[in-house]
């Protein structure tokens, strides 16, 4: 006779599965990742000796260091809003196009928890992708960051992946329906190099778009950074670390319902399983 | 055990503003589903059988709550597949009729494992069952990424996947497809087998010999509608067995 399993497994278990599979499948390309880290070795050492050109500027007046460390600090805001932005459309477009979103789907797992899951995998590469950038650009090109400042950086970071995880949601909810195009990614990371710092200040722009880079949350990511690793004061981000948190309570909740009301449309348009 | 009560379905197409952004299957309104009404008890297995398009897929995957019905009710021990989905995802273990939906850089046993754990299942358990059930499958001493799989190992892993938590209700969407005979007929046993192990199961099928052969009831869809429902005895007994049911499909599509 059959029964109902007894000893369920919890949501840990769930999470901590889902992040295995992904660490499997991306082992099972054997050079991919090798290939991607090396990939990183090439931005840093190229603005390192831009940096060498530009040298001090007024610009960066108000910031320790040089050039070097103001655009390896914008490098690693890039990698993590790029990161929240990306995870959950990349996964639930992968899903749909190997037909595993409707075999998720039928698990009695909850949504949040296979969300959740499929962070796991792209949040660990990215941290060691940012502990390279950090690695190298100390070890090797010879950039300064106070232990301190490292620290209060991580919750900072956590902020940004938090805050660009609601628009990243809101992304996957619009793959849900269109199938592809994914729309957000490209434009965040565009965005963020030219109008949020990542590479020059922003006080460089002109003041209309200044507006328009003081409304991106990866300005607020790539500031708060750089008030803990590249100022006086490494607490000085609290101003920052408020706007990520705001942007985060407002676009988690909101971005989750737009995902549920998605996945709704497709229970009834019969198109979840389709790509 | 489970309940289906006046169930209809239309797709109706998408807006103007989705048929800009995503290419659309169909640009008028499709009725798969009209006024469907079954029950499916615990030891007992049902067949939909019906022609290609009849609605039998539509059927199943509204039962285990990928799809919501226009109209009308699907409840599995109490339980409606809308409103309390996740506890009917709990009773149930799903075949679908698709090469796809498993990781294929992932072996046979980790794609158990996986969806086991997802099922509810402790890891460990989910393992020793993933185990088991790779065995019984004939797939242990084969196992490799499933992209190396033939479609019969993916079907068989399908069903081994749907055992996985072993559920109180299974539902089959052409459980024998890509199968050999000699297999087609094993999968026919094991599932007579877990009904007699009190396991409900509706599957649907193309092969009217097997759905006669393993079925206690069977119903007969065309277009959306069922058209003919009786045991699989009183089928034989009133309308010549295979021959009857070939009849009622015929006079369903004329």
């Amino acid at each position: 006779m059959t029964t109902l399993t007894t000893a369920r497994s919890s949501y840990r278990d769930s999470v901590l599965a889902l992040g295995r599979r992904d660490l499997k499948i991306e082992l099972s390309y054997h050079f991919g990742q090798m290939i991607q880290m090396m990939s990183i070795v090439f931005p840093v050492a190229t603005y390192f000796y831009i940096a060498q050109l530009v040298g001090g500027s007024p610009e960066l007046a108000g910031y320790e260091g040089g050039y070097f460390e103001f655009v390896l600090v914008g490098l690693v805001g890039t990698t993590l809003a790029t990161l929240g932005a990306q995870m959950f459309s990349s996964m639930i477009s992968r899903e749909q196009s190997e037909g595993t979103l409707a075999s998720l789907l039928s698990t009695p797992t909850p949504l949040w928890v296979l969300l959740l899951g499929g962070t796991l995998f792209p949040i660990g590469f990215a941290a060691v992708e940012v502990f390279i950038y950090i690695a190298l650009g100390v070890a090797v090109f010879g950039a300064e960051f106070p232990a301190i400042g490292l620290l209060v950086a991580i919750p900072i970071a956590i902020l940004c992946v938090a805050a660009f995880a609601g628009i990243g949601i809101l992304s996957a909810a619009f793959i849900v329906v269109t199938k592809r195009g994914e729309p957000v990614t490209p434009l965040i990371s565009a965005a963020t190099t030219l109008f949020a710092g990542a590479v020059f200040p922003i006080s460089l722009l002109p003041d209309p778009l200044q507006i328009v880079g003081r409304i991106l949350p990866s300005f607020y990511a790539i500031e708060g950074l750089r008030a803990a690793l590249l100022t006086d004061d490494p607490f000085a981000a609290w101003d920052e670390m408020l706007v990520l948190a705001v942007t985060a309570a407002v676009l988690l909740p909101l971005s989750m319902w737009a995902l549920t009301k998605a996945l709704r449309w497709g229970r009834v348009s019969g198109t979840l399983g389709s790509f | 055990m489970l309940e289906v009560e006046h169930v209809s379905k239309c797709f109706q197409p998408p807006s103007r503003l989705l048929r800009l952004l995503s290419r659309v299957a169909s640009p008028v309104p499709v009725q798969a589903l009209t006024d469907v009404s079954l029950t499916v008890e615990r030891g007992e297995v049902v067949g939909l059988v019906g022609a290609n398009g009849a609605g039998k897929t539509t059927l199943l995957h509204i039962i285990a709550g990928l799809l919501e019905p226009t109209s009308g009710s699907v409840r599995l021990d109490g339980f409606d597949t809308v409103s309390d989905s996740i506890e009917v995802r709990r009773r149930l273990g799903l075949v679908i009729a698709d090469d796809r939906g498993f990781y294929w850089r992932l072996t046979g046993r980790e794609n158990l494992a996986l969806f086991g754990v997802l099922a509810g299942l402790t890891p460990a358990r989910a393992r020793q069952r993933a185990e088991e059930l790779m065995h019984q499958a004939d797939l242990a001493r084969r196992d490799r990424m499933v992209f190396g799989y033939s479609s019969g190992m993916i079907t068989r892993l399908h069903v081994a996947r749907a055992l996985i938590a072993d559920p109180p209700l299974l539902l089959l969407d052409e459980p024998t497809r890509s199968l050999d005979p000699l297999v087609s007929l094993e999968v026919g046993r094991v599932v007579r087998r877990l009904a007699d192990d009190g396991q409900a199961v509706l599957l649907s099928s193309h092969n009217l010999d097997e759905v006669m052969a393993i079925c206690d009831r069977v119903i007969v869809m065309n277009e959306g509608v069922v058209v003919l429902a009786d045991t699989s005895v009183g089928l034989r007994a009133r309308q010549h067995g295979v021959s009857g049911l070939l009849e009622a499909l015929e006079g369903a599509r004329r």
